[in-house]
């Protein structure tokens, strides 16, 4: 009867032992309780560089340069965009761009005023995230057509200088950026110092 | 480095043109040898026809020229630059009473008309609608000698612009009169 007892007693406890072990996993579900199974595979350590933005890759925007025109004119208010080259080298930075507005002229109406430039430089992404700065050279051609005593005529343009600036991003891509650059252009036998300045948004 | 090369030769080039601040840095020049005056235009449109001696004549030639190729008939605008002798206020009277007698209506003056260095000169403004309106634009400044520079603009737009009273303001005068 004790000998019962016992027997009964160790079978009610012995399914709770069981319980109590740790879980076995696949080795246990595949009747093998004594294998554990192996550990799922955790995820790769994240690259440094995969959140850092790799810079704009095209801007929309407003530019404001000043060509005089000798008279105390010369105010250019140009729309601006900008499409960046994508290299593995994310600090170089290469766009060209295209502008076109109307330029004031003093004596008479507004000129049309095209200009395409080429920017290479420098942006440093990822130290100042979401800030991207840059400095760059920037080389521009272009054209001026305007009314000259009721006559049309047309300038050739071209010169160079530098540019700094910084974008600033929102989310993902979508960024906002300023400019300020200097530039030295010549026209029609003259040459002008022509200061820069450009604001804008893009992707 | 081509772009670099680009850069540099582009900012070599305009460094040595002169600065477009200053307006006379897109004018092209004419001035007699004997220095009565110095007169700048824009070329283009302007161009010189002809010069000889102190006279000179430009001209922007009409959309008819143009169109054609024929050298003829009035420009879109003339100028004909020329010494004479006489004061300029007896000049600009005189030329009042040659208008009139040409059948011009006066739009404008005689007036006081500012030239380069503080040169003060006279000028009057009139036009005619037949068979062809035409407007006239006559400039008279003292020169050394007592003589007077006469500029005489005639043109089919209105000769009473900013352009026309720039080209007048930097005209310069020579040995003061």
């Amino acid at each position: 009867m004790t000998r019962a007892l016992i027997a009964m007693l160790a079978l009610a406890l012995w399914p709770a032992t069981v319980d109590a072990q740790e879980s076995l996993g696949m080795g246990r579900r595949l009747g093998r309780p004594s294998v554990r199974a192996p550990e799922p595979e955790a995820p790769p350590p994240a690259q440094p560089d995969a959140d850092r933005w790799p810079g704009p890759q095209i801007q929309l925007g407003y530019g404001y340069l000043k060509l005089a025109d000798g008279y105390g004119g010369g105010d250019a208010h140009l729309a601006d965009l900008s499409v960046f080259i994508q290299w593995p080298v994310t600090e170089l930075r290469v766009a060209l761009r295209g502008q076109v507005g109307a330029r004031d002229y003093s004596l008479g109406g507004d000129d049309l005023l095209a200009v395409a430039s080429v920017e290479i430089g420098y942006q440093l992404t990822g130290l100042l995230d979401p800030l991207v700065p840059h400095a760059s050279l920037v080389v521009s051609f272009g054209g001026l057509v305007g009314e000259r005593f009721e006559t049309t005529v047309a300038h050739g343009l071209g010169g160079a200088g530098l540019e700094l600036g910084a974008a600033l991003r929102l989310y993902r891509n979508l960024h906002l950026h300023a400019a300020f650059g200097y530039q030295r252009w010549e026209m029609d036998g003259a040459a002008f110092d022509v200061f820069t300045f450009r604001v804008g948004a893009g992707l | 480095m081509r772009s670099t090369s680009l850069a540099l030769l582009t900012l070599a080039l305009t460094a040595c043109a002169p600065s477009g601040d200053d307006p006379a840095s897109r004018l092209t020049f004419h001035a007699p040898e004997t220095g009565e005056y110095r007169l700048g235009y824009l070329e283009p449109p302007w161009e010189l026809v002809s010069a000889s001696g102190t006279s000179a004549l430009l001209r922007i030639p009409s959309n008819l020229m143009l169109a054609t190729g024929l050298d003829a008939g009035e420009g879109k605008y003339d100028l004909s630059v020329t010494v004479e002798p006489g004061a300029a206020e007896a000049r600009i009277e005189q030329e009042l009473r040659m208008a009139a007698a040409r059948g011009e209506e006066v739009s404008a003056g005689p007036r006081v008309v500012s030239l380069a260095g503080g040169v003060v000169g006279r000028e009057i403004l009139t036009q005619r609608s037949d068979p062809i309106a035409r407007s006239f634009r006559i400039v008279v400044a003292p020169v050394s000698g007592g003589r007077v520079l006469r500029l005489a603009f005639g043109a089919t737009p209105s000769l009473d612009t900013a352009e026309i009273d720039a080209m007048i303001a930097q005209v310069e005068i020579g040995p003061t009169p």
